[in-house]
Formats: C-alpha cells, structure tokens, sequence
C-alpha cells in the first residue's frame, strides 16, 4: 500500500469514526424519546388529564383538552407534568383534509397531523414561559397562519 | 467573421421568457370574490365592532363577561339598503379576515372580501364596508378560522317586524384610509388569562404571549400613530 | 362584459401564438427538405444518418441548426441553453419570493400568488435547470470522452427533448400551487388556496418530464456501455462517463416508484380512491415520491462532481489524485442513495424503526461524499500551482458550499435534529448551499470553459465572469447561512408570513437573493456581448482536448 492509498485511508477511518460516534448518539437519543408508529384514526381519543387532542386543520391548530375545553392556535400547560399530545388532521366542512405538521422549536418536538392516522408525542415541559409553534407542513394558502404559543405555567 | 448576435438573441429571449412566465405566473385567475358599489348616499348606515379571536367573532362588551347576554358569533339584523361599516379589532394576535356570502353557510365560490388579512398586533383595527343591497340570510366569516369564526346576517325588508339590529355605534371608528392610530399595551396589575391563569407585565410582547382578554381594563392601551396597511384580496 | 375582453385577449394572443410557430415551422421544414435533398444527392437514404456522418468531425457550435440535427452534440446544445433559459425563469421566480418576504405579512405577493411562484420555482429549477444542464452537457462531452463509434437514437434523444420542453411548459401553464412535492390530498384540492385549478396538466407535464428522462438515461446507459470506442476501456474510462453513467442508471433504477404514484394522483383526480384518508392511505404518495425524491437530488450532483474531476487538472496542473476511489465514491453514492429516501419522511408517525434505519444510512452516506472531497482537496494540495480562473473559482466554491452543506446534511440525518428542523428553512439552506454551489456553480464553470466552442472562438469577458462569480458565491453563501440559522429557530419553510421576530433572518436572505440576481444579470450581458464581439481565439476547449482529431482515429470516423 502506497503512502497515497494509505493518507486516504486514515481520512476514511476518521470520518467512519466520526460517523460510528454520531449514529451510537442518534440511536441513544431516539431510544429515550416516545414517538411512536402511528395508529389509524378512530375517531377516539384517549383520554386524560394530562393528553390534549390536537387537530390540524386548514388553517388552524385545535387543542382540546380533557375537559373538552378547546382553544386555537394556543394551548396551556403544567410544567413538570408529561403530557401526550394526539395529533392528527381533519377536514373543514365540504373539504378533504391535508397534511400538516406541529413543529414547537424551543421544545424540539415535531409531528405530522394525517388525515386517517393519530400521530402521539410525548413531552415533559420543565421551564414556565411561552414556547412559540408552527405548521412546518405546507397546507394550502394561509399555511403561515397556523402558527401560535403554547404557554407553560405553574 | 464578425460578431455574431446569437447572444443577444438568448439575452432577449430569456427576458422575454421571463416576463411571460412571471406575467402569467402571478396574473390574476378567475376568483370568486363578488364586487359592490357602494352608493355614496344610502339609506341606512350602521357602524359594527366586531372584535376578532380566533375562538369566535365578539362584540364590545369584555369576552365571556355578560353571561351569555351578547352572544360570540352574533346574529347581526340590517334594514335592506344600508351600508354597514364593519371595524374589525384584533384581540389574539393572530391573521384573521372577514368575509361575507349569500346563504347559510361559508362559499367560497362567490363571497364578498370585506377585510382582508389584518396586521396581527392586538388592538389594530380594519375597516371594511358592505352593502345589505338585497334581502336574505348572509353568512360572514373569517377564512383563516372557517369553522369557529362564523355567524349570520339578515338583511331584513324595509317594514319587517323584526328589530333591526342596534349595535353600538363605535366612537372610536375612524373612516378608512386615513390615520388609525395601533395602540401597544402595558399592563397595570394581574390580568386574568382566557384559561384562568394571570400574568403581570409591563411588555406588549407578553401581551402577544398571555392570551389575555385585550379588553381587560388592566391593559393600558397607548396610541401610537401608524397608517394602518390592511390587505384586501 | 369583461368575459368578452378576455376573450378577444385570448384569441389575439393564441392567433399571435400561431403565426410565429407557423413561420418557425415553415422556416425548419424548409431546411428539413434542404437536408434530405443534400442526403438523396450523396446516396443517403436517411438525411438524419447523413447529419450525424457530416457532423461527427467537426466541433459542433451554438447555432440554430441545433434544432435541425439529431446528433449527440446538437441534443446537448438544445438541453444545455433551454435549460439556461428556465434557470433564468425560475431564478426570476426565486427573486419575486425574496422580494414578497421583505415585511411580515403578504406585501408583494398574496398568499396565492406566493404558493403558485414557489411550486414554479422550485419545479422549473429542479427538472427543467438542474436535469437539463445535467443531460445537456452529458450529451455534449459524452460523445469526445468516449470516442463514440457511432452517433445513435438521435431520433428518440430528440423525442425526449420536445417531450421534456413541453412538460416543462405545461407545469407553468398550469399555474399549480401544490409545491413540488405534489402531495394529496393537497394536490387533489382544486382551488385557488389549495393546488390551483389546473393541477392534472402539471401532473401530466411531470409525467411527460419524466418519460423524457427514462428514453435519455436509456440512450445515454447504451452509449457509453455499448457504443465506446474500443480504445476507451471501462477501466480508463474518463470520471466525468463514469459519473454520467452512475446518474442515469440511479435515475432509471429509481424513477418508476413516482411515475406510478403520479399515475395514481392522476387517477384520483377523477375517482379518489388512492391517496385518500378514507378508501387509501394518504402517507403512500410520500414514501413512492421520496423513493425518487432523495435520487433527485443526487442526480445533478454526481455528474458535476465529475465535471470537477475532469475540469481540475488543467487549472492545477496535477492528475486527479485517486482515479479509482473517485469512481468508487460515486459508484458507492449511487446505491446508498436509493437507501437513504426515508429521511425525509422521519416526523410522519412511520415508527422509530424507520427513523433509525435512514438515519443510520443517512450517516453512512457521508463516506463517498468524504472520499470525494478529500479526492478534491488532495489533487489540490499536490498541485503545483492552481489557475484561478473563473471556472476554477467556481470549482473552489462549490468544494466549500459541498462541504457546509453536507456537514448541515449530516447533522440533519440525526433524528433529534431532524424533529426539529424538517420543513423549516433550514433544509432550504442545506439543499441551496449544494445546489447553488455544485450544481449551478459548476455547471457555470462548464459552461464558461465551452464556451469558445459554442460561440465559435470567442472569450468571454474576465472581469464580468469575476463579477458574476462573486456575486453568485457570496450572494448564494449569505443566503443559504441566512436560511439555516433561521430555519433552526424553527422558521417555517413555503409561508408568505411569519412570525416578526424572524425578520433578521429573512433581510439577510433578502439580500442574499438580491445580490445573486445581479450576478446572473450580469452573466447574462457577458453572454449577450461576448458574443457579439469577433471571434478572438480557436474553438478548442479544455474538456475536449482531442478534438477535432486527425483523421484516422474512431471519432472522425475511421473504425
């Protein structure tokens, strides 16, 4: 082997180790968080004092949580409290719904609203204060709209 | 062999292209939004406050505070023949628009756009006319919130029975077009939240954040002079 | 009463319409006979045969016989300035977005008007800019790379090309604002806050785009496997054939997933059983598109990468450091680009598995990338000089754009990040930092190097191509960095409005947008008058360096 093959093949080894480092890290992480698989929408969603409904729609986010209280493109919570959030997306009237996604940056939470599934997450808030989220899935003409604050409290 | 002019054969064709495509792109398709005239002397006026939230439309008095007494999303009476003057006022920081269609339900196939997307700063007002020019039961609605942002309008005959609405004539409508002053807030105590918690703050950012009933007496409202820039569609 | 006007607007302009492209028509039907009359006088029964044998010695230039001729080359020249001509429409679109960001809420632009030049833009610079440039300049160079004994499926080459001009043109006409994904049931909403009344004929034209790819990538696979000179083995085989190669096989291999499902859209549009939440399943259009949708992009990538493998020894003077792990890493990037689609579908509720199976192939992706560039950078560093010259400039630019934007990619395959920054500009910059870079950059530097073989011995101006590059690099750089810092704080991706709080992020892309504007505007003038100048230098071009050949040899025809 050369010294040409062999300079090369340090630089391989390095970013393979680089690469071994980041995807042992990614599989560590992805482990600890609860997303999982989608589930068809029933119509039915579980119930709790710590699970908010959550909708999407064209144009606007619906949270309704178990006491059947729904707000729009805002929602509350406890912090230090888990809660699960039921995602999915629904058809205004005479319409067929489309696809959207919940993005709340600050809390690093991601998921798409699809018609004909329930998408859950789950997430701990741990700092009172307002977290901004948006619509990160384009959905028609007012998909800038679909934006508001989730607000955490005591 | 001298120059040749396949270049500026390219140049011209690109900017030909360009401006066709573009032209094309974004010119104007065949829409549903109906147009009025609205007659400089009608018969009947009527001045509207209706204050946007995306949980339904309200009117004047505080959200939520008169038991009921004015319901969100009011059924609005007009005389036929007047030229009503719809102030739009923002609470929630969020876009919101009014439209209004024959019929008893939202269609977007043909709709009047009395306001178009409004600046989402809590307190900044639009205003918008429409004539009641025919008879019948109206639908208006906000698009960017169609299904709990609806009500109805009837537009009563001249002799009906039925009282013709008397909403109160807003003495902070300011005419269209000219300086409509957008307000910023501060706060001078606790403010009761929509969900029962309360926030204390001297920010207008919080304001955005709180979802606070902007007509809660603890918010200072200070005016400040902006032309107000609404979009019609 | 206005029914009437447009009317009467529509019959002048259709009538317009159809005077020139009769005079057009009359015009190349008249030399189509000139040519079959030449052919019959030289005991040719097919003038087309004829075209290619008169052609395949001479250095073939930008002229518009290029329309007439079936030739390899002459396919390539009609590619490469169409697909110039929608880069400049759809970067017009581009700048029309910046422009209509400028305040928080719909100024320019309302909302749907934004939707439809958004789709517009990047539809057009995807498959009309990014596939025409890559089959343009393919069909240029392939012929003189590898020696071509014979010159065949003009005819269908030809076919391809119309077909894909015309699927280009039906997108624009269709006015569709369904983004260019084309996702139902979106897609399938016909109005004008949804896809746009006229989706069906984008669809169509997508499909025909489409059929056009497979009969290039099918004639392209048969040259250079079958039609090589015999002196040309597979082993020292040019890096830029070898690339071609590489793409057209991922593009053949990966393109039937989304042609079905665009088939199915089709189908909805009339009877929606397909994509449709109740009777179908509306996440199986995104997992058919990604199929192609991540090939896509490595499409216009893998041919420019050996474009800077062929370009690079002339300005520095030194060969490619590694010709066989230059071929491996593309090689290699073809098959783990057909493993990685799922990544962009890692939010949708498809399960953990799936996010930790692309994200895990998303990662081992990065290994040919890295073998490339270190390829890039070690020819460099052994150099004994390096020509700055405005290809080589651009060269150097898209080596840096490759590297930020594949260290952006990397990070983005790690599912955490990937929650938080899909569908946000983030991915916007990522993907405008390679394509701005690579693809575009280097297509520019191929372009400028050819450029005295188009125009038949002229130079372009220096300093214009200096300016453009600069403007192009720095502009592209401010934009793209302006997008993926923004993107992170979670600024959404395809909205007329936004939060006020992001307006730092979106002046600076702004201005970013406005600055590689100009450069293009200039690139344009220097194009318009270099041309007009007279011919100052030889048609040689450093990509072509044999050719024209003495005669004797496979390409002018001695067997």
């Amino acid at each position: 082997m050369n010294k040409k093959t062999k300079v090369e093949l340090m630089w391989i080894l390095g970013v393979i180790a680089v690469l071994a480092v980041s995807m042992v890290w990614n599989i560590m992480l992805v482990d600890n968080q609860s997303a999982e698989i989608a589930q068809a929408d029933t119509g039915k969603i579980p119930t709790g004092p710590y699970v908010i409904d959550v909708v999407g729609r064209q144009w606007d986010w619906a949270f309704t949580n178990y006491t059947g209280n729904t707000t729009y493109d805002a929602f509350t919570v406890q912090v230090n409290h888990t809660y699960t959030l039921v995602i999915t997306s629904e058809p205004n009237p005479g319409s067929t719904a489309v696809i959207h996604s919940l993005l709340i940056p600050q809390m690093g939470l991601q998921s798409y609203a699809v018609p004909g599934q329930t998408n859950v997450i789950q997430f701990t808030p741990t700092h009172v204060g307002s977290y901004y989220f948006v619509c990160v899935e384009y959905c028609g003409e007012y998909h800038y709209t679909m934006r508001g604050y989730m607000t955490v409290v005591n | 062999m001298n120059g040749s002019k396949g270049g500026v054969a390219f140049a011209v064709i690109v900017v030909l292209s360009i401006a066709v495509a573009v032209g094309f792109a974004i010119s104007p398709q065949p829409t549903s939004v109906l147009s009025q005239v609205i007659p400089p002397n009608p018969a009947y006026t009527n001045s509207t406050t209706l204050y946007a939230n995306a949980a339904g439309w309200d009117t004047p008095t505080p959200y939520g505070n008169t038991n009921g007494a004015i319901p969100v999303n009011p059924t609005l009476n007009y005389t036929v023949g007047t030229v009503v003057t719809f102030t739009v006022i923002e609470t929630d920081s969020l876009p919101h628009n009014l439209y209004i269609a024959k019929g008893t339900s939202e269609n977007l196939a043909s709709y009047y756009s009395v306001i178009g997307a409004i600046n989402p700063i809590p307190g900044s007002k639009y205003t918008g006319e429409w004539y009641a020019q025919t008879p019948g039961v109206y639908t208006y609605w906000c698009q960017v919130h169609p299904t709990t942002m609806v009500g109805t309008i009837n537009v009563l005959p001249v002799n009906s029975t039925s009282i013709s609405n008397n909403m109160v004539k807003s003495t902070e409508l300011a005419p269209a077009g000219v300086h409509t002053p957008a307000i910023q807030s501060s706060f001078s105590h606790a403010v009761n939240t929509h969900d029962g918690s309360s926030v204390t703050s001297h920010n207008s950012l919080d304001l955005i954040n709180c979802q606070c009933f902007a007509t809660d007496p603890a918010i200072i409202w200070t005016p400040i002079e902006q032309i107000a820039t609404g979009i019609r569609i | 009463m206005a029914l009437y006007i447009t009317l009467l607007e529509y019959s002048i302009a259709m009538s317009l319409v159809g005077v020139v492209a009769f005079f057009i028509y009359y015009l190349y039907s008249s030399r189509r006979d000139a040519l079959a009359e030449d052919a019959e006088s030289h005991d040719y029964i097919d003038p087309a045969s004829y075209a290619r044998d008169q052609l395949k010695t001479k250095q073939r230039f930008a002229d518009w016989s290029i329309f007439l001729y079936n030739d390899s080359k002459s396919i390539g020249l009609r590619f490469i300035f169409t697909s110039l001509l929608f880069f400049f429409i759809a970067g017009a679109f581009g700048i029309l977005l910046r422009v209509s960001l400028t305040v928080p809420t719909p100024s320019v632009l309302s909302p749907d008007q934004y939707d439809i030049v958004l789709t517009q833009h990047a539809t057009l610079m995807l498959y009309m800019w990014a596939m025409g440039i890559t089959v343009g300049l393919a069909y240029y160079l392939l012929p003189t790379a590898i020696k071509v004994r014979r010159d065949n499926m003009g005819s269908y080459s030809s076919f391809a090309y119309w077909i894909w001009l015309l699927g280009g043109i039906f997108i624009v006409l269709s006015r569709t604002s369904t983004r260019w994904y084309f996702y139902p049931p979106l897609a399938l909403q016909g109005t004008l806050s949804g896809a746009g009344a006229d989706n069906w004929l984008a669809v169509i034209g997508l499909e025909m785009i489409f059929v056009a790819i497979m009969i290039i990538c099918i004639v392209v696979i048969r040259m250079i496997l079958m039609d090589r000179s015999e002196s040309v083995k597979l082993g020292n085989m040019s890096i830029y054939a070898w690339s071609v190669l590489f793409t057209m096989i991922l593009a053949v291999l990966s393109a039937g997933p989304v042609m079905i499902a665009l088939g199915m859209l089709f189908y909805d549009f009339f009877n929606p059983i397909f994509f449709t939440a109740s009777s179908g399943n509306v996440l199986l259009f995104t997992i058919l598109f990604w199929f192609w949708g991540h090939p896509i992009v490595y499409i216009p990538v893998i041919p420019f990468f050996g474009l800077i493998y062929e370009m690079m020894p002339t300005f520095t003077g030194n060969k490619v450091y590694s010709y066989s792990s230059a071929v491996f890493g593309l090689g290699l990037l073809l098959v783990l680009s057909m493993l990685v689609w799922g990544h962009h579908l890692m939010n949708s509720g498809l399960g953990v598995a799936w996010d930790l199976f692309f994200s895990t192939a998303s990662f081992f992706i990065v290994i040919p990338s890295a073998i490339t560039v270190f390829n890039y950078i070690a020819t460099m560093w052994t150099a004994p000089r390096i020509r700055m010259t405005t290809p080589m400039l651009f060269i150097i630019n898209g080596i840096i754009d490759f590297i930020i934007g594949g260290i952006t990619g990397v990070m983005q395959s790690n599912v955490g990040v990937n929650e938080i920054v899909h569908g946000t500009y983030w991915v916007t910059g990522h993907f405008h930092f390679i394509f701005l870079g690579v693809t575009t950059g280097i297509a520019f530097a191929a372009f400028y190097v050819l450029f005295p073989t188009f125009t038949r011995g002229r130079k372009y101006n220096e300093r214009l191509a200096g300016w453009h590059f600069a403007l192009t690099a720095i502009g592209s750089f401010i934009m793209s960095a302006a997008w993926t810092t923004g993107g992170f704080l979670g600024m959404p991706r395809a909205v007329d409005g936004y939060f006020p709080f992001f307006q730092p992020f979106q002046d600076t892309a702004i201005l970013g947008g406005l600055i590689i504007g100009v450069g293009q505007l200039i690139f344009l003038y220097n194009i318009a008058s270099s041309w007009l100048k007279a011919p100052s230098t030889d048609t040689s071009n450093i990509l072509e360096p044999d050719f024209p050949e003495p005669s004797g040899s496979a390409v002018s025809g001695g067997r």
